[in-house]
């Protein structure tokens, strides 16, 4: 057991014990005066202690992940004796450990759409968080040049550093993709086929119609609306001429 | 934001002209301050020269790093503007003091892309202006990359099945 956890040495104590360290050994650490003024206002941060006290020391940490708040200066300032790999191998941060091994060797570049070191191609958000592709040896030979005259590249270099960074250029991003002609053919043949079963039900499922549809019975109807003076002033019949039993021109 | 020669300043309707066409507004309109579109909630009352110099100093820092061009960058894309030819030019210039080059070339085709339907116009407008920083930092725009059309095929996740 002894041999996983090692003891823990008082100069480390400064991790669990943040609000109780004393002040008169901030002269062996040597900061500045604006450190400690800001360490005292960090001291007097109630929401800060009410956090360190509440949550495990993993969390409180790692909410004083960002640097340029107040907290994270704290967190540069108490860890400052201590070489940083030291404090992030004893420190283990779980979401930015599960981010970094899904990224791989990618570079992290910026903040990103969310804050999360991943990438994504949108044209309302140029520049996302981490490079495209992993440090590999040619590209870190290409970022050594890219530090020289960028006149000096040539266009397959300036290429490869593009692709390097980036997927897809606006270009690309942007490109029709020609759905629409699947989405057209596919409600094409969705309504040729609803014609198709109109036929089959027609031929299978309907009765035939009544005789009285037959072309002779209709003529004989519109006869008979005839001689019943049917909208004999604007409609039907006041397009027929009575005197001379036939229609008007 | 991008003053435009012409100006068709009829106060009265610019609310209305905003709320339809905004991208036009600040074209045609060039007294609409950059960051408020909206006259009736007015955040702040930045001038327009106040906005353009507030992000060429931002650029300008000598000590900036790529996080924070990019930010500056993403946070231009996002606003309802094309951003002036001195602000793209300081931007270039973040670019090459933070040794990117993909990023200038990106920011030129976010600028190209910002301009909207009236490519054709903005665009060459602010190539020319920008022309003298390219060549002295040796950018090429993604026109002479040949990026400005699609060069490789992605298949769209959503047609993955």
């Amino acid at each position: 057991m002894k041999e996983y956890f090692l003891p823990i040495d008082s100069s480390k104590m400064r991790i669990r014990n943040l609000f109780t360290v004393d002040m008169e050994n901030e002269e062996e650490l040597q900061l500045s005066e604006s450190e400690i003024d800001s360490i005292i206002e960090l001291f007097c941060d109630t929401v800060l202690k009410d956090n360190f006290s509440q949550v495990s020391l993993i969390y409180f940490w790692l909410s004083c992940r960002d640097i340029s708040s107040m907290a994270g200066h704290l967190l540069k300032v108490a860890t400052k004796h201590l070489p940083s790999r030291y404090v992030a191998s004893r420190i283990f941060i779980p979401s930015v450990a599960y981010h970094k091994e899904r990224i791989g060797n990618r570079e992290v570049v910026g903040f990103g759409l969310n804050g999360e070191p991943s990438y994504i191609d949108r044209t309302d958000f140029p520049m996302p968080a981490i490079r495209f592709k992993e440090n590999s040896q040619e590209i870190i030979t290409l970022r050594e040049k890219e530090k020289d005259d960028w006149r000096k590249l040539t266009m397959d270099e300036k290429k490869a550093l593009y692709r390097a960074s980036f997927c897809q250029t606006f270009a690309e991003m942007k490109a029709p993709t020609g759905e629409w002609k699947s989405v057209l053919a596919g409600t094409l043949v969705a309504m040729s086929l609803t014609i198709w079963i109109y036929v089959w039900m027609k031929k299978f499922v309907y009765q035939p119609m009544p005789e009285s549809f037959s072309p002779e019975r209709k003529a004989a109807q519109f006869q008979r609306m005839i001689d019943l003076r049917i909208n004999p002033i604007e409609g039907l019949t006041s397009n027929y001429d009575y005197e001379n039993n036939r229609w008007k021109d | 934001m991008f003053r435009n020669a012409m100006l068709s300043g009829f106060s009265s309707v610019r609310n209305v002209k905003n709320l339809f066409f905004p991208s036009l507004a600040n074209i045609k309109q060039g007294r609409v301050s950059a960051v408020c579109i909206r006259s009736m909630s007015k955040h702040s009352s930045e001038t327009e020269e106040e906005f353009d110099a507030r992000y060429e100093a931002y650029f300008n820092r000598s000590d900036i790093d790529g996080w924070d061009v990019r930010k500056a960058m993403n946070d231009l894309q996002g606003m309802d503007l094309v951003p002036e030819p001195k602000i793209i030019s300081a931007a270039l210039k973040a670019c090459r003091r933070v040794n990117d080059y993909a990023l200038a070339v990106r920011f030129l085709e976010a600028v190209k892309d910002k301009c909207g339907n009236r490519v054709k116009e903005i665009y060459p407008y602010i190539i020319q202006e920008v022309r003298p920083i390219l060549d002295e930092l040796g950018v090429n725009t993604p026109e002479e990359m040949g990026y400005d059309k699609p060069e490789l095929y992605l298949e769209s996740v959503y047609d993955i099945h």
